[in-house]
């Protein structure tokens, strides 16, 4: 379903060889430590590192990695909040930043995120009418005098009381103003949701019924989904296809059956074996070793290569690329050590 | 609860820790009751408002008004701590009982480095000389897989990642080798594989010391992973307590099921996950009888009466419920496949 030989249509977001830097500031403890007189400089951080990926309509991707491995900057690369660096983006074919003015706005209507913190992402000071209805006013996707049954529509369909429209967003609370996030986006009728980490903050009881309500809109509205999370659970749950990063690059891609039944890069291997599972008891924790490297000095080769059991040579000295490893499967691995199934062994 | 003769280090029974304020008495903590043994996990486990840090700071003494300790025991090594004074609050804290947080930050102080911090926390306790107070904070780092803790001890803590910073964390709770430690959330922000090798080295750590260890997290796969016994909290209660396989592979309360149920991994891919209705209900405006009622599926007319704490025959389990989930119409006991 997913493997591009299979689509005749051209992905809906597609990226070649991204990248996108940062210039680094100073965390609270960084500060007062430069305060007291500890040498403690800025420095350039290598968000996201020659990525390449297609999304095709209707798809569900997971996007799964540690912690500042990149993901919420390559969700805002293909949202357009961010310019990439280097590379490109493409939407349904056409490059974006080479679009005119009203292709370039219809491709920023379709493309919505919906953000971690409901709260942090909702202005206080405003009524919810007004923050679901402000956007597709502006963009003219309604007129003025039809956004309250705009509002409206947008409410029920996330499930929320549109008699509460007029209320402010700290009068509900977290699942509901995550819904609050989610009608905004809805609001200018996207065909893509980029989610990052959009249920990390709720409730495990809250946390089912919004992942339920995003597989129901995704039939109803035929929706294509971007869902960045840590929560592997989560992921395997929801996604059609699953990415795996790691400090700033793709190391493996695979369909989610595929992925969870047998990852074949180490790291995906050592992240899948330390999840905790429910039913997994008492169980001896013997955790992959060593440190998340910072992206502000990445190591040299495979990025992996200083926890990794399996290491050679070869591997702290050059990148592996990222390639097809099984066509069934659409799985894509980078490591030196993955070689392609033949079709003798794949059965 | 543990089935060992042992006295238990810790023993908690009908706790009772509210706040006053203006709105009305908070009853954060109501009626709470639980044993903790040397050498075992207990893993406190709620959605968030439940009440499991309040519970950790009444063990800690750390309520502080318009909250207090407003009814119960806390047995420590058989000393009710309910009585103590500010002044045995002071040596027992950071000695015999150790907490650890979920931002690593309430421990550490940004400004010092790490080994003035460590050698005062010893030297709060202990009269040692600065090398060997030294030498156990080095120790101590050790113990919590810091590689390189001689160097390590000369760092500030921005020079650590989180999850360093959370061992730096632990290790200080270590230090003068407490009894009892209370592990409030101390991997929630922090990623899979680094979590995993803090548990296992809280998890070495118990087996090795015998330190009695209170987890508290959201988080049911880490029980399930780490707790020998569990005790689920719901509105400032507990709803069902006993040992880890016996509750998540037969939850007896229909908060317990329906909570074991909503965890994506017990669901069918592209199913729509098990869900609860509703949401927690503020502890101002609990509705009358059980606080779970607005929200369950076995709700019957008793309920509308606040149900007791139970031991349904035939289970080693503790409940608070009138209409109990029986095995027979257990849906979630075992994982979908
Ligand atoms: N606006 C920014 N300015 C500076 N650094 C940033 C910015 N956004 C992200 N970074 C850095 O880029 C790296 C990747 O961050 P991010 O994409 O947020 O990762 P993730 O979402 O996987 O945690 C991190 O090291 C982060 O500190
Ligand atoms: N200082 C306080 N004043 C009033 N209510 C409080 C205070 N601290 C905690 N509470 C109440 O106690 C309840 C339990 O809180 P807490 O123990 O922090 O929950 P949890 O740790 O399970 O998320 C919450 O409903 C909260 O509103
Ligand atoms: S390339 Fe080498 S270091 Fe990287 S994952 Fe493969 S074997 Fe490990
Ligand atoms: S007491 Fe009644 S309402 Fe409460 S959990 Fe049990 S069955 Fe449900
Ligand atoms: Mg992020
Ligand atoms: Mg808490």
């Amino acid at each position: 379903m997913t493997n591009s030989a299979t689509h005749s249509s051209p992905p809906m977001v597609e990226l070649r060889d991204v990248s996108k830097r940062f210039t680094k500031t100073l965390d609270l403890a960084g500060r007062l430590a430069r305060k007291i007189g500890v040498d403690v400089r800025e420095e350039v951080v290598h968000a996201v590192d020659g990525v390449s990926l297609s999304i095709f309509d209707g798809e569900v991707v997971g996007l799964v990695g540690e912690s500042g491995c990149g993901k919420s900057t390559l969700g805002r690369i293909v949202a357009g909040v961010h310019q990439p660096s280097e590379g490109e983006v493409y939407f349904r074919g056409a490059a974006v930043n080479a679009m005119s003015g009203s292709d370039a706005r219809d491709a920023a209507l379709s493309i919505q995120m919906i953000f971690q913190d409901p709260m942090s992402s909702l202005n206080p000071r405003r009524r919810v009418i007004d923050i679901i209805g402000e956007a597709p006013v502006v963009h003219r996707v309604v007129e003025r005098k039809g956004v309250e049954a705009h509002v409206k529509q947008a409410m029920l369909r996330v499930g929320l009381d549109p008699d509460f429209m007029r209320r402010y967003p700290h009068q509900f609370s977290g699942g509901q103003r995550q819904r609050i996030g989610i009608a905004r986006a809805l609001a200018v009728n996207p065909d893509f949701l980029v989610c990052d980490e959009s249920v990390a903050a709720l409730d495990v009881s809250i946390q089912a019924q919004v992942l339920n309500l995003f597989m129901s809109l995704r039939k109803e509205l035929n929706l294509t989904y971007l869902f960045i999370s840590h929560d592997l659970g989560v992921v395997e749950h929801l996604s059609d296809r699953v990415v795996i990063m790691y400090l700033g690059r793709v190391v493996e891609v695979a369909t989610t059956e595929a992925l969870f039944a047998a990852p074949r890069h180490p790291y995906t291997q050592a992240l899948l074996a330390e999840v905790p599972r429910i039913d997994s008891r008492r169980r001896r924790f013997e955790p992959v070793r060593g440190e998340i490297p910072s992206p502000l000095d990445p190591p040299t080769g495979c990025h992996f290569h200083p926890r990794c059991t399996l290491a050679v040579d070869r591997c702290s000295q050059e990148q592996p690329t990222l390639r097809e490893i099984e066509i069934e499967n659409d799985r894509l691995v980078a490591c030196h050590l993955c070689e392609p199934k033949t079709d003798s062994d794949s059965g | 609860m543990t089935g060992n003769g042992s006295h238990p280090v810790l023993e908690v029974s009908h706790l009772q820790t509210s706040f006053f304020t203006k709105a009305g008495e908070v009853k954060a903590v109501d009626d709470v009751s639980f044993q903790v043994h040397s050498g075992r996990v207990l893993g406190l486990v709620g959605e968030s408002g439940s009440g499991k840090t309040v519970t950790g700071f009444s063990i800690m003494g750390l309520v502080d008004p318009p909250g207090r300790v407003a009814g119960g025991e806390i047995r420590f090594q058989g000393e009710d701590l309910v009585q103590a004074t500010e002044q045995r609050w002071q040596q027992l804290r950071g000695n015999q009982i150790a907490m650890v947080f979920q931002d690593p930050m309430m421990t550490l102080n940004p400004v010092l480095r790490i080994d003035t911090q460590m050698i005062e926390a010893i030297r709060a306790h202990e009269r040692l000389d600065r090398s060997t107070a030294r030498r156990r904070a080095r120790d101590a780092l050790g113990q919590v897989g810091i590689p390189s803790p001689d160097e390590r001890l000369k760092a500030y803590p921005h020079q650590f990642s989180g999850g360093m910073r959370q061992r730096v964390s632990i290790a200080i709770a270590l230090l003068n080798r407490p009894e009892l430690i209370i592990a409030d959330e101390p991997t929630t922000a922090l990623d899979v594989t680094i979590q995993a090798q803090i548990l296992y080295e809280a998890q070495k750590l118990c087996r090795e010391t015998g330190t009695a260890l209170i987890w508290i997290t959201h988080d049911l796969s880490v029980i399930a992973g780490l707790a020998d016994e569990v005790a689920v909290m719901y509105a400032g209660r507990v709803v069902e307590y006993g040992e880890v396989d016996d509750v998540l592979d037969h939850s007896l309360h229909p908060y317990t099921h329906g909570l074991i149920g909503s965890v994506p991994s017990r669901n069918r891919r592209g199913v729509p996950l098990q869900q609860i209705p509703g949401m927690t209900p503020s502890l101002l405006n609990l509705p009358p009888g059980c606080a779970f009622s607005e929200r369950c599926p076995r709700v019957v007319e008793l309920c509308s009466t606040a149900p007791e704490v139970s031991q349904p025959e035939g289970s080693r389990r503790m409940i608070r419920c009138h209409s109990p989930v029986s095995p027979a119409d257990d849906s979630t006991g075992a994982p979908a496949s």
